[in-house]
């Protein structure tokens, strides 16, 4: 028999060679040093290629910003939204305008050595209504809009099963060679599967979400209008126009030529507000932004961190803005 | 809701989600697909669901992708993966690019390595896979074997990149 082939030894691996066809396979690897020494390489590669791909996890629930839409895409509910924060933003900031006083921001702001006071961007907050959970209308066909969190981290039993199998297969098939038994019987090198919780459970909980966000949308219109009353109280120029989504092209055309990043990390998005361009960034504390603006020919700069973000990684991260 | 497809909800949606967010690092994307996918199964009942549903769901994710790509939005942001909460930020930061150079991995496999990768992910059979992706049973080992091969090559690629640039 000539060597197995790599196909053959990743079948071998998955538990998904028949039974009636293992003899074979299991004297050639009695047999031949190599093609032991080959499974046992394929076995090492299989484990982190499943590790690469169950880095990446689902985001919990609410952790992130609704991706930015289409221009069709967008949805009434949204619309609302923000037509809402907008008519509150102007009418209670008429209403306050005697009372304006500097307030403390949300988060804490770092100015670039050529940033100009009077550029200011309001609060990411503020700046994006968006943010609230989209508005799906009751469907009696169509399932609830997102599964809860724990559905996500669920291993399917399938899966576990399946990889039983692989190993009661592989023990076999090493059992019955008689050599590097200790080896090639462990287990594929996969990482620790998250502990299981039932697919019902979480479906259920999606079910009472959708529900509770269509119970709550008046709710969720008044946080909007409130944010927009942040924005004027803080002392910030005032913005009416809500934050669009653009491509990369787009935001380096506004800021003539150069746009700049933070080296080394992944937007989420990029947005353009009035003449900001703004590079939103995910972090465990929110949302950080690194907000660009054309002036007399120069790019200014402003990195804006959610509350609670250490001081020290923030200049760190601002050391890492690049052109 | 029918009880069939509450059934085919409760079963499916976290993996179907999971392997769409997978295949299109987009959270509010991948469940806008699965909704749709749903939807579908429920004009169209599947006799057999899991392969069925996947593969509605891989041909909505494509079509989405020609659409994309004739409306010249060609420049894929990949959204940042969310950070554990209880992390330091230097850990989410090392976190974060690891995503990143693990999606750009996938993104450089061909279409049928990185779907039979992310199927088998999901605890699908080589038979599933088959069946979901139109592919011979036969073909399925070497197509994964390939699939796992290229991926971490060229997330070790990206890693070396990463650690001679910094």
């Amino acid at each position: 028999m000539s060597h197995l082939e790599e196909g053959l030894l990743h079948a071998l691996l998955d538990g998904e060679v028949p039974s009636p066809e293992l003899p074979p396979i299991q004297a050639h690897l009695a047999s031949c040093l190599q093609c032991r020494e080959r499974l046992e390489r394929e076995r090492l590669l299989l484990g982190e290629a499943d590790g690469l791909v169950e880095l990446l996890e689902v985001p919990a629930e609410g952790s992130l910003r609704p991706a930015p839409k289409r221009s069709g895409d967008v949805h009434w509910g949204r619309r609302l939204a923000w037509a809402a924060s907008l008519v509150g933003a102007v009418g209670l900031g008429y209403a306050a305008r005697g009372t304006r006083a500097p307030h403390a921001r949300d988060e804490v702001a770092v100015n670039a050595a050529e940033s100009r006071a009077d550029s200011a961007p309001v609060s990411p907050a503020a700046q994006q209504p968006t943010n609230q959970p989209r508005l799906t209308p009751a469907e009696p066909a169509a399932p609830p809009p997102r599964a809860a969190a724990n559905a996500f981290a669920a291993k399917s039993a399938v899966q576990e099963q399946a990889k039983a199998a692989a190993a009661d297969q592989l023990g076999k098939v090493t059992a019955s060679s008689g050599a590097r038994r200790d080896t090639a019987a462990a287990p594929p090198a996969t990482p620790a599967a998250r502990p299981p919780v039932a697919a019902t459970e979480g479906a259920a909980r999606a079910r009472e979400n959708a529900l509770r966000r269509l119970g709550d949308s008046q709710f969720r219109l008044e946080e909007v209008v409130v944010t927009g009353v942040n924005a004027q109280a803080s002392g910030s120029a005032p913005v009416l126009t809500p934050p669009e989504p653009i491509g990369f092209a787009d935001a380096i055309r506004r800021l003539g030529g150069s746009l700049r990043l933070i080296e080394g990390l992944i937007p989420l998005r990029l947005e353009a507000q009035g003449l900001f361009v703004r590079v939103v960034y995910a972090t465990a504390q929110g949302e950080l932004v690194l907000s660009q603006q054309l002036v007399d020919g120069r790019v200014e700069y402003r990195l804006i961190a959610p509350a609670g973000f250490p001081a020290d990684s923030l200049a760190r991260l601002k050391a890492r803005v690049r052109e | 809701m029918s009880g069939l497809l509450a059934e085919l909800f409760a079963q499916y949606h976290g993996s179907l989600v999971r392997m769409l967010y997978r295949r299109t690092g987009d959270r509010d994307r991948a469940e806008e697909i699965a909704q749709e996918t749903f939807a579908r199964a429920v004009v169209a009942p599947p006799r057999n669901p899991r392969p069925w549903l996947f593969a509605v769901a891989l041909n909505l994710v494509r079509e989405d992708a020609r659409k994309a790509t004739r409306q010249g939005r060609r420049l894929v942001l990949y959204k940042a993966e969310q950070p554990d909460r209880e992390a330091a930020p230097d850990e989410e930061l090392d976190k974060s690019e690891r995503v990143a150079r693990v999606r750009s991995a996938l993104e450089g496999l061909t279409e049928r390595d990185r779907e039979a990768l992310l199927l088998k992910a999901e605890g699908f059979n080589y038979d599933e896979i088959a069946a979901t992706l139109g592919l011979a049973r036969g073909a399925i080992g070497t197509t994964l074997a390939r699939a796992r091969r290229r991926l971490v090559e060229a997330y070790r690629a990206g890693e070396e990149k990463h650690h001679v640039a910094s």
